[in-house]
């Protein structure tokens, strides 16, 4: 078993330059920045620029993190605010099934996964992006209320609430889907 | 689209209370109702199988594209340091293109490209007791090498063994050690210094 270094100690050498450093934190989070970012905005290309836009905002902003609260948090809530943004950018509604066809995983998982999970997929596109987000985060990464409320700032008491309207709309819709 | 948290069954319960106890876990208070209510019981199970859907989703192993992780150390190389950062890692200016380590004898030039020094020092590395393997990163060796003439110096990384009697230090140490004799015996170039960077430990 390998024990990592954690990723204080990575972050302290790349906050000084060392691209080695960061490289190992990206290897590292890099899972679940993309995972979020493909079930916000479900579509793996977009997905895979978000994510890219993530680990890069990060690291120009290495100076502020101060290693109150754990990295991962830190990351999601760039991650999120990444994939709020081009939602929120996103003018023209683009046809919903051709975001679906991607949303999936790698092309190799679509053709299993599609019918599936498509269902549950466009429920997801029909939520708003904060909703969204918060739905992702709980029932999706698996994070508790409070690590929810750190990564989007709110109280947990919000997350609550955010997330009682959130999974009621999501059943709704995939109700209507059937 | 209208949700659906303020609707309520016919026994008076709040549909969106039993989705978010579906998604949470059971209420204790609301079990003894729940048990016996004709309504509640079939809302519950059919609930189940819709958020079964999402718990699914939630464990479908998901794997970023291969090239994530080199398309953001170019674009941060691109970028330069971080505001505050200042030092440069010796893999930063070493740039990835073939160098040579490159001098003049009597009858004529030598010249050996800086992966080969990278390898013979890798190899050599890797044969210190204590030494479990080189840290990789996305598409590195784990060793960076930096050529002056006959003057080249070795940045390696390490994943040393945790419990090695030696302690992480004196396997630096037994590394350094190694990939000067290694590299000047084989290349007859002169080592100026190795610089070793244990990232990670195992046990």
């Amino acid at each position: 078993m390998v024990v990592t270094v954690d990723d204080a100690h990575l972050v302290a050498a790349a906050r000084s330059g060392d691209v080695p450093a960061f490289e190992l934190l990206v290897a590292r989070h890099q899972k679940r920045v993309f995972r979020v970012a493909l079930r916000m905005l479900g579509d793996a290309a977009e997905a895979e620029d978000a994510a890219q836009d993530t680990f890069v905002a990060a690291w120009r902003a290495l100076g502020r993190y101060r290693g109150e609260g754990a990295f991962s948090t830190w990351l999601y809530r760039i991650a999120v605010n990444k994939c709020l943004d081009r939602l929120a950018a996103r003018r023209v509604t683009e046809p919903l099934d051709d975001r679906v066809a991607s949303a999936i995983g790698g092309p190799e998982e679509i053709a299993q996964g599609h019918a599936r999970f498509a269902a549950l997929i466009r429920a997801l596109a029909a939520l708003s992006g904060e909703q969204r987000a918060a739905l992702v985060l709980r029932e999706l990464e698996g994070l508790s209320y409070e690590e929810v409320a750190a990564v989007l700032g709110v109280t947990v008491a919000a997350v609550k609430g955010r997330l009682h309207r959130a999974r009621a709309e999501l059943v709704s819709q995939m109700r209507d889907w059937r | 689209m209208s949700g659906q948290a303020d609707e309520r069954l016919a026994c008076g319960t709040e549909l969106g209370a039993l989705i978010d106890e579906v998604a949470d876990g059971p209420d204790p208070g609301r079990q003894a109702h729940e048990r016996r209510c004709p309504h509640c019981q079939p809302a519950l199970t059919d609930l189940r199988r819709v958020w079964g859907q999402v718990r699914e989703l939630a464990e479908q192993d998901v794997n970023p594209p291969e090239r994530l992780v080199a398309r953001v150390i170019d674009a941060i190389r691109r970028q330069g340091p971080p505001r505050e950062g200042t030092a440069l890692a010796l893999e930063d200016v070493v740039p990835r293109l073939v160098r040579h380590a490159r001098w003049r004898e009597a009858r004529g030039t030598t010249r050996i490209a800086d992966a080969v020094v990278a390898e013979i020092a890798a190899r050599a590395a890797r044969r210190v007791a204590g030494v479990h393997d080189l840290a990789r990163g996305a598409a590195r060796t784990g060793v960076a090498v930096e050529v002056d003439g006959r003057r080249v110096t070795v940045g390696v990384r390490l994943i040393v063994d945790y419990r090695h009697p030696d302690g992480v230090s004196g396997v630096t140490v037994s590394v350094r050690d190694a990939v000067i004799a290694e590299v000047e015996a084989l290349t007859g170039l002169s080592v100026a210094a190795v610089d070793v960077a244990v990232d990670d430990l195992h046990t």
